[in-house]
């Protein structure tokens, strides 16, 4: 995947003027929300047809290439493809657990955008598709670690000791000395209390503020580069009611450091939904307070943004980043309308404890349908090129898996298994796709091998039902619902935080944003 | 970094004069958050740099154990050495007064800190130089002065700033042949005075400063004074089952100590309740100097009951 090291390729991709094919795109997207909801709980209110509010400085799209969008697409589904497979793998008992990003996709193809080399991660198990999209992770390594495999090398996250979903990335040389983490993309090792993640997020973020303060820590050149380290956290919705999570956040305000976090917001925390873990069951309703008023020194940038919108998550993160990066001002992403296509993981099956409605409200949101629509819309790609995409990532997933499998079971067998190549070529250091042997010339399937047609072309996807029979009772406390952010009489499409106003260079239209290398 | 640490240079004085001579980055006041105080310093020791993090008493620690225990003491392992973390995690305790402040929860911590040192400088001369050869290593560890050590005048060293004192090497204190008495922290300056008493109606005790809990006695010192005394006291702070047990098993079990036993041996610990803030409470919540004297003598009565008769029953 030819992923751009820095900034996006600067490539037309519409006869249309940049500004005209922006309004397109952002119009189209809310249109296509409006006239698709699906029911009274989560329907756009009739009459709703005023453009939606675009980010002062939005990305055009003519800023990034037809290649590069339909690379990201294919990446979606790579990933997807890998939990869906990752799931069955452990149901029919080849592996013990499995726990999967399914749902979250699309945000994390944009904070991918936004991340540099010599940023950190502290995130947690939902967060394959970023890593993937970074090339830090490949997909060998994905079910590697979901078999537990304790080779190294092809389990370069855990070596086999965390379960799936736990990444990494090697700060550490053989002799236990630093790597130049300024060229690579870094992850702090994952842990799996959730939550867990956001203490040392403050230090990762901190880290910065004082290379960059400290005239003694001025030379560390393989440690940072003036401290322009971005330290991007990630978080579940639910995992914000831990302690932790707020006194994490208000750490980092006090300290002024250049934490970029996103909270993945499905609505759930297991089966348990927001109204149960969150007051008012809004987390940017909390967190408005901690929210950095115009020419305040601290507090935090913030942005609430659909989790399934594409271009405008490409661009909040592209815009926020550079902010938190020049500034040092923390930022919170509160991306919404995620879904959780399989549930929290193996442990359970989430038509226990999702109404119907909640059910067919994600299957319409789901993200990569939302793209699919999104490129077809704007004319970036065909149904049948995009069906092909969709096949072709279900092969490859399935061809990587099936070489994990054999590689970990030849081992286990004393049969030697696959070499072992030295850490320098598995592209563990963050090199985009580097080392990856999934990503040789020819790995694509074979012509004539038939591959099942998936959903799409505006069906609904069907709803996997796992158990027959009558569905069982929802779980306490009864007859929930989940309030969208639309039922407050606001475009679904869009639901972005007000500019702020009389920002210096707030652009109104599109044009090239400024800060973008 | 730490509460009260960066103007104040802490509530003991430890950092005096050291945020002017620095500056507010380098020596910095921090909030009332704990489990945000380890985590920065984690953050920070991953991103390659040196942080000693306070937690203003040992009590304390608790608010920070989770993320010590899930977080710190798992960097090297869950990454199979392809992360460090070397925070120094810096506190002080074991008597300060009443129910929350007086706390020698030791075996409750180490036990969740597998991969974390845990050293328990009998003074700050031993601190200085755990802290000197900490910061020449790679590795996380908790360094809990004795609180009461503040009262107490040292000898300065003219080497205070560059002196090493390795981990896992017990320290023998006092020399005897009649029973090895074992212990750290703030009890080995309670154990010397029990040994003068012990001393004037004729036991004399090998006491033995463990320095560290983790590692613990890498070289099995402490098998070696059993060799020679046949009896074993193990003796702290912590509740009963708590740290001495520790010992007890890295003792006998692990290092095979129990082959030179002649008499059971015992463990003399503090009681099963946080000790009362009324200086009553306080004395009898943890062994005193009489206590140790009678357990010791107990000890030597088993094996020789007209030679030690009880005086004291």
């Amino acid at each position: 995947m030819a992923v751009p090291e820095e900034g996006l390729d600067v490539v037309l991709i519409t006869p249309l003027p940049p500004d005209v094919a922006l309004q397109t795109a952002f119009k189209t997207a809310s249109e296509t929300a409006s006239q698709t909801a699906p029911t009274e709980d989560f329907s756009v209110p009739e009459g709703q047809g005023e453009a939606p509010v675009a980010p002062a400085t939005a990305v055009p799209l003519d800023h990034l290439s037809p290649e590069a969008v339909l690379a990201d697409y294919r990446l979606a589904w790579e990933s997807r493809h890998a939990s869906l497979l990752g799931r069955r793998e452990v149901l029919t008992g080849k592996a013990k657990f499995g726990i999967f990003g399914d749902g979250k996709e699309v945000a994390q193809l944009a904070m991918a955008r936004a991340f540099r080399p010599g940023d950190f991660r502290s995130g947690y198990y939902r967060d394959q598709t970023f890593m993937m999209a970074l090339g830090a992770l490949t997909l060998e390594q994905f079910f590697a670690q979901l078999y537990a495999d304790p080779d190294e090398g092809r389990e370069p996250c855990s070596a086999g000791r965390s379960m799936n979903g736990h990444f990494s990335t090697c700060f550490l040389d053989a002799d236990g000395s630093f790597h130049d983490l300024t060229a690579r993309y870094n992850s702090s090792a994952d842990v799996s209390p959730t939550g867990s993640q956001m203490p040392r997020l403050v230090g990762l973020a901190y880290a910065s503020r004082l290379f960059r303060e400290v005239p003694v820590l001025a030379g560390l050149e393989r440690l940072s580069r003036g401290g322009s380290e971005i330290a991007f956290g990630t978080i579940g919705n639910a995992s914000c009611a831990e302690g932790m999570f707020w006194e994490s956040v208000n750490a980092v305000g006090v300290l002024r450091s250049p934490m970029l976090l996103s909270i993945w917001d499905d609505g759930y925390g297991i089966s348990v939904p927001n109204e149960l873990q969150v007051t008012k069951g809004d987390l940017s309703a909390l967190l408005s307070g901690f929210r950095r008023a115009h020419g305040e020194a601290q507090g935090f940038e913030m942005r609430t943004v659909c989790g399934w919108d594409y271009p405008a998550l490409l661009a909040v993160y592209q815009e926020v980043a550079e902010t938190v990066r020049r500034e040092h001002v923390p930022a919170i992403l509160h991306v919404v309308e995620l879904t959780q296509p399989q549930g929290h993981s193996t442990s359970g099956s989430h038509e226990r404890y999702k109404s119907k409605e909640r059910l067919a409200w994600e299957s319409e949101y789901d993200c990569l349908r939302r793209m699919r629509l999104w490129i077809l819309e704007v004319g970036l790609a065909q149904p049948a090129e995009l069906d092909a995409i969709e096949e072709e990532a279900k092969a490859r997933v399935r061809q990587c898996q099936e070489s994990a499998w054999r590689d970990f079971r030849a081992d286990r067998r004393g049969e030697g298994g696959a070499p072992r190549p030295p850490r320098a070529a598995r592209g563990r250091h963050g090199e985009r796709g580097g080392g990856d042997r999934c990503r040789a010339p020819g790995a694509l399937p074979a012509a004539g091998v038939a591959a099942p047609r998936s959903p799409g072309r505006g069906e609904r996807r069907p709803l996997r039902h796992r158990r027959g029979g009558a569905r069982r009772p929802r779980g306490t406390p009864g007859n929930y619902r989940v309030e969208a952010p639309a039922d407050r009489g606001q475009p679904r499409a869009l639901r972005l935080a007000p500019p702020q106003p009389d920002r210096p260079g707030g652009a109104q239209r599109p044009g090239r944003p400024r800060g973008l290398p | 970094m730490g509460e009260d640490l960066g103007q104040l240079g802490d509530v003991n004085q430890g950092f005096a004069g050291l945020q002017a001579k620095y500056g507010p980055l380098r020596v910095s006041d921090t909030g009332i958050r704990e489990v945000t105080i380890l985590g920065q310093a984690i953050g920070m020791a991953m991103r390659g740099l040196r942080p000693i993090a306070e937690i203003q008493y040992l009590d304390y620690l608790l608010y920070a154990l989770q993320i010590a225990s899930d977080d710190l003491a798992t960097v090297r392992y869950r990454t199979k050495g392809q992360q460090k973390a070397p925070v120094i995690l810096r506190t002080r305790g074991h008597r300060l007064e009443g129910i929350w402040h007086s706390g020698s929860p030791m075996a409750g911590i180490l036990n969740l800190v597998r991969g974390i040192y845990v050293c328990v400088p009998r003074n700050m001369t031993q601190a200085a130089g755990f802290y000197n050869t900490l910061l020449h290593g790679d590795d996380p560890a908790l360094v809990i002065e004795v609180l009461n050590g503040y009262r107490v005048k040292e000898r300065l060293p003219a080497n205070i700033g560059e002196l090493t004192v390795p981990l896992g090497v017990p320290e023998v204190l006092r020399a005897g042949s009649d029973v090895t008495v074992v212990t750290y922290g703030a009890l080995c300056r309670i154990a010397a005075e029990a040994a003068e008493l012990l001393s004037q109606v004729g036991i004399e005790i090998e006491l033995i400063d463990v320095q560290t809990l983790l590692p613990f006695d890498l070289s099995g010192r402490i098998v070696r004074s059993l060799q020679k005394t046949n009896r074993v006291l193990f003796l702290d702070e912590d509740v009963p089952g708590g740290a001495t047990a520790y010992m007890l098993q890295q003792v006998l079990e692990v290092q095979n100590g129990f082959q030179w036993l002649d008499s059971p041996p015992r463990t003399l610990s503090g009681k099963a309740h946080r000790p009362a803030y009324g200086s009553d409470g306080d004395y009898f919540s943890k062994p005193n100097r009489e206590e140790i004297f009678e357990a010791v003598y107990e000890l030597m009565h088993e094996s020789d009951p007209a030679g030690y008769p009880l005086f004291f029953r």
